[in-house]
């Protein structure tokens, strides 16, 4: 009798609450990497201008709104699906840290690895999204 | 805790998104109570009881376990 009304389809608020975050992470993604681009072909970081390290921090301000996004999207969740962001994002920020210590660790014994922090950003990053799919699917 | 949110869902041939719909959450949080691997918030079982027009305790059973222990 209830085989007809459990189809896994996603509801009207569902679809909603996707396209409002999609509206607010598209073109903030999209920012980032026009800023990343624009920064590396433009931004002359190789040079000795002192406007270099402002070019250098263009990008943050995507990521700013991709941090907004992120935050818009929590408060539109409903209180399951908040509880289930925050703990993928726990994940993260775990695996962030630990790579943190990493970095750091190498780097007080002489191991200076210049995309480091690039590494630590997307394991951070993917284990966010990994957790984020495991606790989704459970 | 045990429910009766599938049973009495079916009983008004809601389909699980039309519920979440109802509830303002998502149809994978209705599945989640449906499937007893969420207990609900206070405000949302109360929202709960008000859609489906029964009392909390006609929806929800506790697991029947042990009191925690007393730090008395």
């Amino acid at each position: 009798m209830t085989s007809k009304l459990d189809t896994a389809g996603p509801s009207r608020g569902d679809r909603a609450r996707a396209r409002a975050y999609l509206l607010d992470f598209t073109p903030a993604t999209a920012g980032y990497v026009v800023c990343i681009v624009a920064v590396v072909r433009w931004g002359g970081l190789d040079g000795d201008s002192p406007w270099r390290f402002a070019w250098a921090l263009l990008p943050v301000v995507p990521v700013l709104a991709v941090v907004r996004a992120v935050v818009r999207g929590l408060r539109r969740s409903d209180e399951y699906a908040q509880l289930l962001q925050v703990r993928a994002l726990a994940v993260g920020f775990a695996v962030a840290m630990v790579g943190c210590v990493v970095v750091g660790m190498l780097a007080l014994a002489g191991l200076h690895l210049t995309p480091a922090p690039w590494f630590v950003v997307g394991a951070g990053m993917l284990s966010w999204a990994v957790a984020a799919a495991v606790t989704a699917r459970r | 805790m045990k429910n009766r949110i599938r049973e009495l869902r079916a009983a008004r041939g809601w389909t699980q998104a039309a519920l979440a719909d109802l509830l303002d959450v998502s149809r994978q949080t209705v599945n989640a109570l449906e499937t007893g691997r969420y207990d609900p918030s206070l405000p949302l079982a109360f929202r709960l009881s008000r859609l489906l027009g029964e009392p909390l305790e006609q929806i929800f059973e506790p697991d029947e376990e042990p009191a925690p222990h007393s730090s008395r």
